[in-house]
C-alpha cells in the first residue's frame, strides 16, 4: 500500500461528502445571508428519505437518489414557507436561531418516530475496493467524488445560463434590485431553499451505505462549515476546495500526527486561512457602507 | 338559593373524595425513578434501558405489584452529561421524592447519581455503567445490577486474546469516552504484562465520528495480526465497514457493546470474523426458549421499534428491574428505603424466572450477598455467517479481583 497517495485519496472520498454540506451551506447564504444550522439535518432527511424509498418503497437505489432529491426539495420549500418566511424581515441573527431550532426539531422529530437505533440501504455501488497504483478506492466512494462533481457542473451552468439561475445571482447581490426588475424575492428563496435541502438531500442518501442511518448524522455539518469559511462561504469551488483541504488534512495529521489531533486540525485550517485570508481562499472581501 | 347550596356541597364532598382517592392510590404506588442519555449520540443506551425496565415494570405490575402497591417510573434524560447528572439527581430525589433510583446510563453519569443518592440515603442501582468508580463506590446505597466492572471486563479481554486468539501483536483503535479508553489502558496493560504481546499502534475516534481513514490507515501501516476495537457500536460499525474498503483483512477483536444487530446492520459482511465480548444471557438470535419468548413480549410492547432491538441494554434494566423488585418484595409490606438495602443484600445467584412466575431469565444471576457488584460472568461470541455465534471451547477464568464486601461499605 502507498501510504501517501491512500491518504489523499481517502481524504478526498471523505473531503467531497464535506463539500457537499459546503455547497449547500453556501447557496444559502449567497442568496439570503443566512447560515443555515440545519444543513446537517437536510443530510439527516436525505438518509432517512433514501432507507424509506429503498426500503420501505422497495425503490432501486439509483431513482431513490432522484426521488430524494425531489423529496428534499419539498421539505426545503415547506421548512422556508413555514419557518423563515414569517421572518423575512428580521435581523438575519434570528433567521439564523430559527435554523438552530428547525435543525432540532428535525432531529428530534425522526427520533420520535424513528428512535436512535441505526439502519442501513444497500448502495446499488460495489463496496469491494478495486486498486490502482497501490491506492484503494471502493466504488461506492467513487461515486460521492463523482456526484459532487457533477452537481458542482450543473450548479455552475444553472447560475450561468439559465434565467432561474441569474435571477438567483441578482437576488445574491441585491434583493432591491433583484426586486425592482421584477424579481419575485420571496420565490427566489423558496427555490434557494429547496437547492439547499436537496442538497443536503442527496449527501444523506449517498453516504447511508457507507456508514448506516441515525439521527446524529448531521453531525457533518461542523466539518461541512469549517469547509465553507475556508473557501470563502460565498463561493462554490471555495466550498469545494475547502471540503476536500479539511478531508485531506484530518487525514494527513491523524496518521503524522496523532489521531487525537485528527478532529483539531480543521479548525487549525480554520483559523490559519482567517488569520491570512480573512475573506477565505475564495471569497471576496464584503465592504458594507455604515 | 337551596338548589345552589347543595350543588355546592355535592361538589365539595365529590372533589374531597377524589384527592383522598388520589392521595390514597399516590400512597399505594412506589416510585421508581430512571435516568439515562434519551438524545445525543448515546440515547440508545437510555432509551434501550427505560423501555427494558418498563417492559419489566408492567409485568411486574400484570402480577399484583409489590405487596398490593404497583410500581411507577419516572424517567430522565441526562444526557450521557455529568454536569447533568446533579440537576436529575435532585429532581428525582427532592422533587419527585422517589423510593429508589434505577441508572440505566453511562458511567460518569451513574457515579454522580450515586453519590446524590448516598446523601440522601435513597437506594440506588447502576443498570449499566461499568467503571470501577461506581463499584467501588464504598456506599451501602449503591448498587450495581446486570452490568459487569470494567475490571472484570479488562481482565476476560486479556486472557481471551492472550491465551485463545494468541495474540503477539496488535493495533488499537478506541473511541475518547472513558469506559473505552480505561477499557483500552487496562487490557493492553494485561497483555503486556501477562503475554508480552507487542502494542503496534494506538488510535483514538470520537464518538459520532464518520471517517476512520487516517486511523485505519495507521493500523493497517503497523501490520499487527489483530486489531482491538473498542468504543460504542455505531462508530464500530462504520470503522469495519472502511476497514475492509481500504483492504484490511486482519481479524478485529471487539467489546461488550457490539453484540448487538445494529453493529451487523451497518456493516454487513464487513463484520464476518469480529469477536466480541459480552455480558447478559439475551442476545439477537439466541435460541433458547426464554430468549425467544422475551424478544416476542418485547417486541410486542414495542412494535415500532426497529429489528436489532432489544439490545444488551434492553436487557440489564428488564433484568435490573426485577432485582430491584425481588428487594422490595422481601423487605416486606412496611418497606422502608433501609429495609430494601437489606433486603437486596440477601439475593444470591437471582434468577428472575424463580420467584415471578411471569419473568424471563435473560440476564446473568445477580447476587449482592458478598459484594454490591450484582455479576462477574460473560461470555464470548464470534460472527459467522451474519450472526453472533458463542465461543465454546474458550472457558472464561473464575475472576481474579477482590470487591469491598458489604460490611465495609458506609450507610
Amino acid at each position: 500500500m502507498e501510504l501517501i497517495p491512500q491518504l489523499m485519496v481517502s481524504g478526498i472520498a471523505a473531503g467531497a461528502l464535506y463539500a457537499l454540506v459546503a455547497i449547500g451551506l453556501v447557496l444559502i447564504y449567497k442568496a439570503t445571508e443566512i447560515v443555515n444550522f440545519a444543513q446537517g439535518e437536510s443530510v439527516t432527511v436525505g438518509a432517512y428519505m433514501g432507507w424509506l424509498f429503498v426500503t420501505e418503497f422497495h425503490m432501486p437505489y439509483f431513482p431513490a437518489i432522484a426521488a430524494v432529491m425531489v423529496a428534499s426539495a419539498l421539505v426545503g420549500i415547506v421548512v422556508e414557507r413555514v419557518a423563515y418566511r414569517p421572518l423575512i424581515h428580521s435581523p438575519p441573527f434570528t433567521v439564523i436561531l430559527a435554523t438552530l431550532a428547525v435543525g432540532l426539531i428535525i432531529k428530534n422529530a425522526i427520533r420520535l418516530v424513528w428512535q436512535d437505533t441505526p439502519r442501513t440501504i444497500s448502495g446499488a455501488l460495489s463496496s469491494t475496493p478495486i486498486e490502482f497504483a497501490g491506492v484503494l478506492i471502493t466504488p461506492e466512494r467513487l461515486a460521492i467524488i463523482v456526484t459532487v462533481a457533477v452537481v458542482v457542473t450543473a450548479l455552475m451552468l444553472f447560475f450561468r445560463f439559465t434565467k432561474l439561475g441569474k435571477a438567483m445571482r441578482a437576488t445574491a447581490q441585491s434583493q432591491e434590485a433583484a426586486s425592482l426588475m421584477g424579481i419575485s424575492v420571496s420565490g427566489i428563496f423558496s427555490k434557494t431553499w429547496a437547492l439547499g435541502s436537496a442538497l443536503g438531500g442527496i449527501a444523506g442518501v449517498l453516504i447511508a451505505p457507507l456508514i448506516g442511518i441515525n439521527t446524529e448524522l448531521g453531525g457533518v455539518l461542523i466539518p461541512g462549515f469549517v469547509a465553507a469559511i475556508v473557501g470563502g462561504f460565498t463561493s462554490i469551488p471555495g466550498a469545494i476546495v475547502g471540503g476536500i483541504m479539511v478531508g485531506v488534512f484530518e487525514n494527513f495529521a491523524g496518521v503524522f500526527v496523532s489521531s487525537s489531533f485528527k478532529r483539531v486540525v480543521s479548525f487549525v485550517i480554520l483559523i490559519a486561512v482567517l488569520m491570512i485570508r480573512p475573506s477565505g481562499l475564495f471569497g471576496k472581501p464584503i465592504r458594507k457602507q455604515v | 338559593m337551596k338548589l345552589l347550596s347543595s350543588l355546592g356541597k355535592r361538589a365539595g364532598a365529590l372533589l374531597a373524595t377524589l384527592a383522598l382517592t388520589s392521595l390514597a392510590h399516590a400512597q399505594q404506588e412506589i416510585l421508581i425513578g430512571y435516568h439515562g442519555p434519551m438524545t445525543g449520540p448515546a440515547s440508545w443506551v437510555g432509551l434501550g434501558g427505560r423501555d427494558g425496565a418498563l417492559l419489566a415494570l408492567d409485568e411486574i405490575n400484570a402480577a399484583g405489584g409489590i405487596h398490593g402497591r404497583k410500581l411507577k417510573m419516572v424517567s430522565y434524560d441526562d444526557g450521557a452529561k455529568p454536569s447533568e447528572a446533579e440537576a436529575v439527581a435532585k429532581k428525582m430525589i427532592e422533587s419527585d421524592k422517589v423510593f429508589a433510583i434505577l441508572g440505566g446510563g453511562v458511567s460518569n453519569v451513574a457515579i454522580v447519581v450515586g453519590e446524590e443518592a448516598h446523601r440522601a440515603k435513597v437506594p440506588y442501582m447502576n443498570g449499566s455503567g461499568a467503571s470501577p468508580k461506581i463499584i467501588d463506590a464504598q456506599s451501602r446505597w449503591v448498587f450495581s445490577g446486570a452490568t459487569i466492572d470494567i475490571r472484570d471486563i479488562s481482565n476476560n479481554e486479556a486472557t481471551f486474546i492472550g491465551e485463545y486468539l494468541k495474540a503477539k501483536k496488535v493495533a488499537v483503535m478506541s473511541a475518547t469516552d472513558e469506559f473505552s479508553q480505561t477499557l483500552t489502558d487496562d487490557v493492553i496493560k494485561s497483555l503486556k504484562e501477562r503475554y508480552g504481546v507487542e502494542v503496534l499502534t494506538r488510535q483514538k475516534y470520537n464518538p459520532g465520528d464518520t471517517d476512520f481513514s487516517s486511523q485505519l490507515l495507521a493500523v493497517k501501516q503497523s501490520n499487527p495480526d489483530h486489531v482491538m476495537l473498542f468504543g460504542l457500536y455505531v462508530e464500530a460499525a462504520r470503522a469495519l465497514r472502511q476497514a475492509r474498503e481500504l483492504g484490511i483483512r486482519t481479524p478485529f477483536i471487539g467489546d461488550t457493546s457490539m453484540m448487538n444487530s445494529g453493529l451487523l446492520t451497518v456493516a454487513g459482511p464487513a463484520a464476518e470474523g469480529l469477536t466480541v465480548e459480552y455480558v447478559p444471557l439475551y442476545f439477537n438470535g439466541n435460541k433458547a426458549r426464554d430468549m425467544v419468548e422475551f424478544e416476542a413480549r418485547y417486541k410486542k410492547k414495542f412494535p415500532s421499534y426497529p429489528v436489532d432491538r432489544p439490545n444488551y441494554v434492553d436487557v440489564y434494566n428488564y433484568g435490573t428491574m426485577y432485582a430491584l423488585a425481588e428487594g422490595m418484595k422481601r423487605a416486606g409490606p412496611n418497606m422502608t428505603q433501609k429495609g430494601l438495602v437489606e433486603a437486596l443484600e440477601t439475593l444470591k445467584d437471582f434468577k428472575a424466572s424463580d420467584s415471578w412466575p411471569n419473568a424471563v431469565h435473560v440476564i446473568q444471576p445477580l447476587s449482592f450477598n458478598e459484594s454490591h457488584n450484582g455479576n462477574r460472568r460473560l461470555s464470548f461470541h464470534r460472527v459467522v455467517g451474519g450472526t453472533f455465534v458463542p465461543i465454546t471451547d474458550f472457558k472464561v477464568p473464575a475472576p481474579a479481583t477482590k470487591f469491598p464486601s458489604n460490611a465495609t461499605l458506609k450507610w
